[in-house]
């Protein structure tokens, strides 16, 4: 939900480690993150602040969980990916290397899923643009409720057959 | 998304550092008397300093530290000294004033190991970019030696943007590194 940015974020850990020098920040085993209706949990997570103190963060996990409350849609988004990075600046969560989106509206798969938790839109692409087999696999299922909800980020899809996406012209993710 | 935290401007390493020049300093205090020391084995004082103050100057004449202590007691058999109702002031250049609190004071080993006991508090004031910070824990030990200030009991850190409970600290003045154990954190976003 969108007023999750305001709500106080939680972090717990096994181990914080902090190194004033690099300025950077790992919080190590079991970690789990909340703010509000959003929670990550991961193996590690380093934080590394740049000058202007905004932080970026890498989270790793075997896998690295998101779930979030949507605000479009009485249910859940859920993410899971061997590697996910967000930062403080920009609403953007990105899901690297066997990245699984999934919500009430289907699930999709892809080396790279970028999510943008305000506008809850998502974007689908090869982690390198136009890397060979990487395939992006989409199964929608259409809305059970009538589609007043707002229009969806996914066009209705005939129910029978997933929708199979190609990679190769996928958005480059900025 | 996140919104913005930040551990580590909360991260209480020039505060803890501190710690490891006040024992410095501590050593400094108690060597002249350590120097008397007889060869009797009983563990009986050699020094004793009611109300004990103590100021230490920088090359400008200002203020570094002050340390104020209801007694000091120094024992030459193991050259331990035991300082009871610590009170330290920290006026560091550029940095804000810190102050640290404790019951009891001991240097072992000639002051090789400093332990700060007794409902520590370690209170850093606001300064332009800085935040308040406080932490409290039960027991503290600093080896001054290898700039290492070390707890395994609880710590619990405080400020306005969030606080912070953990199960042991371990700073390292040298690397400047800090580790929390089982650290449970909690921040405020700033205001968007």
């Amino acid at each position: 939900e969108k007023s999750d940015r305001e709500k106080e974020i939680n972090i717990g850990a096994d181990l914080l480690t902090g190194d004033d020098n690099a300025r950077v920040t790992v919080f190590d085993g079991n970690v789990v993150i909340t703010q509000g209706t959003m929670r990550i949990t991961a193996n590690k997570v380093t934080v590394k602040e740049d000058a202007e103190r905004n932080k970026f963060y890498v989270a790793n996990g075997a896998p690295v969980t998101f779930r979030q409350k949507r605000d479009k849609a009485e249910d859940f988004i859920e993410g899971w990916a061997a590697r996910a990075e967000f930062d403080d600046k920009s609403s953007k969560l990105k899901l690297f290397d066997k990245a699984r989106l999934k919500s009430v509206q289907g699930e999709i798969t892809g080396d790279l899923i970028t999510y943008d938790t305000s506008r809850e839109l998502f974007e689908v692409g090869a982690a390198q643009p136009g890397t060979p087999g990487s395939r992006v696999k989409a199964t929608l299922v259409p809305q059970k409720k009538d589609a007043k909800d707002g229009k969806d980020a996914k066009s209705e899809a005939k129910p029978s057959s997933p929708l199979t996406l190609k990679s190769d012209s996928g958005p480059a993710t900025h | 998304m996140i919104g913005v935290f930040r551990p580590t401007s909360w991260l209480p390493l020039g505060v803890l550092a501190l710690l490891v020049g006040l024992t410095l300093w501590l050593n400094a205090l108690v060597q002249p008397a350590a120097a008397k020391a007889d060869g009797n084995l009983r563990h009986d004082p050699d020094l004793i300093v009611e109300n004990f103050n103590a100021r230490k100057l920088g090359e400008d004449g200002r203020v570094l530290y002050t340390l104020t202590a209801r007694k000091m007691v120094h024992y030459p058999d193991d050259d331990s000294s035991l300082l009871e109702t610590l009170n330290f002031d920290a006026y560091q250049p550029k940095q804000p004033r810190v102050n640290i609190t404790a019951e009891r004071g001991r240097l072992q080993k000639g002051g090789d190991e400093v332990w700060i006991e007794g409902n520590v508090v370690v209170h850093r004031e606001p300064a332009p970019r800085v935040e308040p910070l406080k932490i409290f824990t039960d027991n503290l030990l600093v080896l001054p030696d290898e700039g290492i200030a070390r707890t395994s009991s609880e710590v619990r850190m405080e400020s306005p943007s969030g606080h912070a409970t953990a199960a042991g600290l371990e700073l390292n003045n040298t690397d400047r590194t800090v580790k929390l154990n089982r650290v449970r954190s909690t921040y405020k976003p700033p205001a968007r």
